[in-house]
């Protein structure tokens, strides 16, 4: 008879007493099961509503996404850890239900089981050599190296026992198998505690749907890896200020929460979709409802919307100064100039502009002026829903049919109004698509700042490179950070009104974004929000950039190398 | 311990033009808000009974608009509001004001009477301590710190020159207030939805007699020339301002 056929694990082999292994594994079990279940009632209790998760999160795939090496090396782990799992399962079935692990079968499962423990293997050894090496976004302590090291002590004591099995060292495998199966049980018993449970808050967080805010945070907080690649990104933390993602998620101060310039950058990078900044978001509501830790400038500025409709405290007139200026031709598109607009000169030049490319392209517009209303979205940035509620239901009663917004912060609080509102880079690319402008020009070099409002928020991130590769002569460089992934002006989430933060940086964001702009050799720096332009204008004198590149809204490059198409003529 | 908060609304400027109608501010266009110095006095007052407990009631002297300061005063913290019905007081001055005042102050009987060191519009500041003087109460004026002890206050008052002078007060007292005294708290759109549904006791105010002071017309300023600083002892510098008034006078 063939040798191979009687092929299989011999059960318990050497072990006298097996009971004491089924208590421990029941006591570990139940400890874990009790774990599980602690962090399922927080959840519940702050409204978590169980969903199927995705294929994606099932798969891993996520953490490949933005770094394939991570990414691999995850995969070795989970799917070493999944495989010996499995293994388990299937002995642990052979042995009580129905015995099928003989022969070639045997050898195909022993096989199978030793790749994926080479493979969990493996990974881990990646792990801690990456860990040895530094890599600046992960945290060192107990909690990281902890889980790292059990897994290695697991998967080692297993190899171990099958060693001294397939060796026939009776003497020696009992102790082993005890110290591999404590290590095991322990390690089972003590997960909820530790940062593996993420295997279960990950695919749970990332089949999230519509909760509010506050329901999320409790997934988010279980589900963190603590890998730091919202730190990569985090505006705040590149600045130096005292403030990251990863940081505010576990452990953050109401204080802190003003740092946050609500980009975004940290949920497009995080493999999870943890969005740290409506984490932000809900402290600051907090704040904002108990009054005192409202920071100066934001208070001032809330209350000056409460006041005026806008941030600036600029007048009704100001704005209604400005439509007349314009000269609306009159027709159904309505041109929404935004605040910021009615006050700031070098805003203003952006709806100048835009009104301007309208015309030529012979697009009917109309503004309204002096009962613009406020889009509300500084007050979403800053956590005041009250003032957001008033002033979105009056933008709702005021504004009927499409309007195109000079902002995309105007874009932002109009479509959570409910207004159909478009940004305007969106509709020039339409007219550059249908042939209605024509751009011409100099060889130029230039580069784009995704204001995040518009690419992160709002999905706008071709229409803007396509006006932008049909200027003619016009050579469009990315800066490394672009698109979903751009580094932030700075001016976000309420920041334009509060200098607090950047008393606490070693450079300002802006600095710091128009620096990367520089390094593309560009001559122009383009953007497409009134704030970014604002922001960026100053950063570029205050890093003594003024003689390296120009800042520009695209809306004001278009309406310079538009030409060939009759101009109305527009009363200064 | 009850503190009475007197707050005023007051016509916002900010970088509006004024313009005058008929020898008037015309204040058509200008926002109504909350008089600045009055926002720290209730601050301070919401402080004081946060940490020695007791209740604040802030009382304004206005019209139905004026309303929303005192809500805006409940969403702060202060437990009750009185409104003192304006149409009497129209060309009342400062201590007409504090009259019509004083009368329901001593209706209300308070510890402390807190209000800003001045209004915003007209500025004349007058109303805290005539108010002291009608209730023969001590007063404070410009305070910059408030310490509550056992039935009396120490207060730090705002002196010019960056100096400041401590003095001790005897409850009850009236004590004026200088902004930088607090950082008043913001006061959400949610918070003053809370209070909307408190009502608001309306009553006649007192008698605010004959004014000593009658406004006849208001006139915009020419634009300065921008101006001279003059040095020395304080002898000499009002000597040389005197010389300075004199000859603009052509004295």
């Amino acid at each position: 008879m063939d040798p191979t056929a009687l092929a299989h694990r011999p059960q318990f082999w050497g072990i006298e007493t097996t009971a004491p292994f089924y208590v421990l594994a029941a006591a570990a079990t139940l400890v874990f099961a009790y774990g599980v279940g602690k962090h399922v009632a927080a959840w519940v209790r702050a409204g978590w509503r169980p969903s199927l998760p995705t294929l994606d999160a099932v798969t891993g795939h996520a953490v490949v996404r933005g770094d394939p090496a991570a990414g691999l090396m995850h995969a070795l782990i989970l799917w070493g850890f999944a495989g010996l799992f499995v293994g388990t399962t299937l002995s642990a079935l052979d042995h009580w239900v129905v015995g099928f692990l003989r022969g070639p079968v045997y050898i195909a499962f022993a096989v199978a089981c030793d790749v994926a423990g080479l493979s969990l293997l493996v990974g881990l050894t990646w792990a801690i050599a990456r860990r040895l090496r530094g890599v600046a976004r992960l945290e060192g302590g107990a909690g990281s190296w902890g889980p790292l090291l059990w897994l290695v002590a697991a998967a080692g004591t297993g190899f171990a026992v099958e060693g001294l099995r397939v060796a026939g060292v009776e003497a020696a495998y009992a102790p082993v198998w005890w110290l591999h199966t404590l290590i095991c049980l322990g390690g089972i018993a003590a997960l909820p505690w530790t940062r593996l449970f993420h295997v279960f808050a990950a695919p749970a967080a990332l089949a999230l749907t519509d909760e509010p805010t506050s329901a999320r945070a409790p997934v988010w907080l279980d589900a963190c890896t603590h890998c730091g690649r919202c730190v990569e990104v985090c505006p705040p933390t590149l600045a130096g200020e005292p403030f990251s993602a990863r940081g505010f998620l576990l452990d953050g101060t109401t204080e802190l929460a003003w740092h946050c310039t609500t980009c975004g950058a940290c949920a497009e990078a995080c493999p999870l979709d943890i969005a740290t900044w409506e984490v932000a978001l809900e402290a600051r509501r907090g704040a904002i409802e108990e009054g005192t830790q409202v920071p100066s400038g934001i208070a001032e500025a809330l209350q000056r919307v409460q006041r005026y409709d806008n941030p600036w405290a600029s007048s009704k007139r100001a704005r209604g100064k400005l439509a007349k200026e314009l000269a609306p031709p009159g027709g159904d598109t309505i041109v929404f100039a935004g605040c910021t607009a009615a006050v700031d000169t070098r805003a203003q030049d952006v709806v100048r502009a835009l009104s301007g490319v309208l015309d030529r392209a012979e697009v009917g517009w109309s503004t309204l002026g002096k009962k613009e209303p406020c889009c509300g979205d500084i007050a979403r940035e800053c956590g005041e829903d009250g003032l957001r509620e008033d002033k979105e239901e009056r933008a709702r009663d005021r504004l009927d049919g499409a309007v195109v917004a000079a902002s995309p912060h105007c874009l932002q609080g109009l479509r959570a109004a409910g207004v159909e509102a478009w940004h305007y880079t969106e509709t020039l690319a339409d007219l550059v698509q249908d042939g209605r402008l024509a751009l011409r020009g100099e060889a130029t070099r230039a580069t784009y700042h995704d204001p995040c409002t518009l690419a992160r928020h709002n999905g706008v991130v071709d229409e803007p490179r396509q006006i932008l590769r049909a200027i003619e002569g016009l050579e469009l460089v990315e800066m490394p950070r672009h698109g979903t992934g751009a580094l932030c002006c700075g001016g976000g989430g309420g920041r334009m009104w509060n200098e607090e933060p950047d008393s606490t940086a070693t450079e300002r964001i802006s600095e710091l974004r128009i620096r990367e702009a520089a390094a593309t050799g560009a001559d122009l720096l383009v953007t497409a929000c009134p704030r970014c332009l604002v922001m960026l204008e100053d950063a570029r004198r205050s890093a003594g950039l003024e003689g390296a590149l120009q800042v520009i809204d695209l809306a004001e490059l278009v309406v310079k190398r538009t030409c060939g198409l009759p101009q109305r003529e527009v009363e200064a | 311990m009850k503190i009475a908060v007197c707050i005023k609304q007051v016509p916002e400027v900010a970088d509006e033009e004024l313009e005058l109608d008929d020898g008037r501010v015309d204040t058509d266009d200008l926002v109504p808000t909350l008089n600045e110095w009055d926002a720290y006095a209730l601050e301070e007052a919401v402080r004081i009974s946060e940490a020695h407990g007791g209740r604040v009631v802030a009382v304004t002297l206005g019209d139905d608009e004026a309303e929303d300061e005192l809500r805006r005063a409940l969403a702060m913290g202060a437990h009750e509001a009185v409104r003192i019905d304006a149409e009497d007081y129209e060309d009342a001055d400062g201590i007409g004001i504090a009259r019509g005042l004083a009368a329901i102050l001593e209706e209300l009987a308070p510890e402390l009477i807190l209000t800003g060191a001045q209004s915003a519009d007209t500025g004349w500041g007058q109303v805290g301590p005539a108010l002291a003087a009608l209730l023969g109460w001590p007063h404070a004026t410009l305070a910059v710190g408030i310490e509550v002890g056992d039935g009396a206050l120490v207060v730090q008052r705002e002196l010019e020159d960056n100096t400041a002078a401590e003095v001790a007060l005897e409850l009850p007292a009236v004590v004026t207030v200088q902004t930088g005294l607090n950082e008043p708290r913001y006061v959400s759109v949610m918070g003053i939805r809370k209070v909307r549904g408190v009502s608001i006791d309306v009553r006649a105010g007192g008698d605010p007699g004959r004014s000593a002071v009658a406004r006849r017309t208001l006139s915009l300023p020419e634009r300065s020339r921008g101006g001279e600083r003059l040095e020395g002892s304080l002898d000499e510098v009002c000597t040389r301002a005197a010389q300075a008034i004199r000859t603009r006078l052509g004295r």
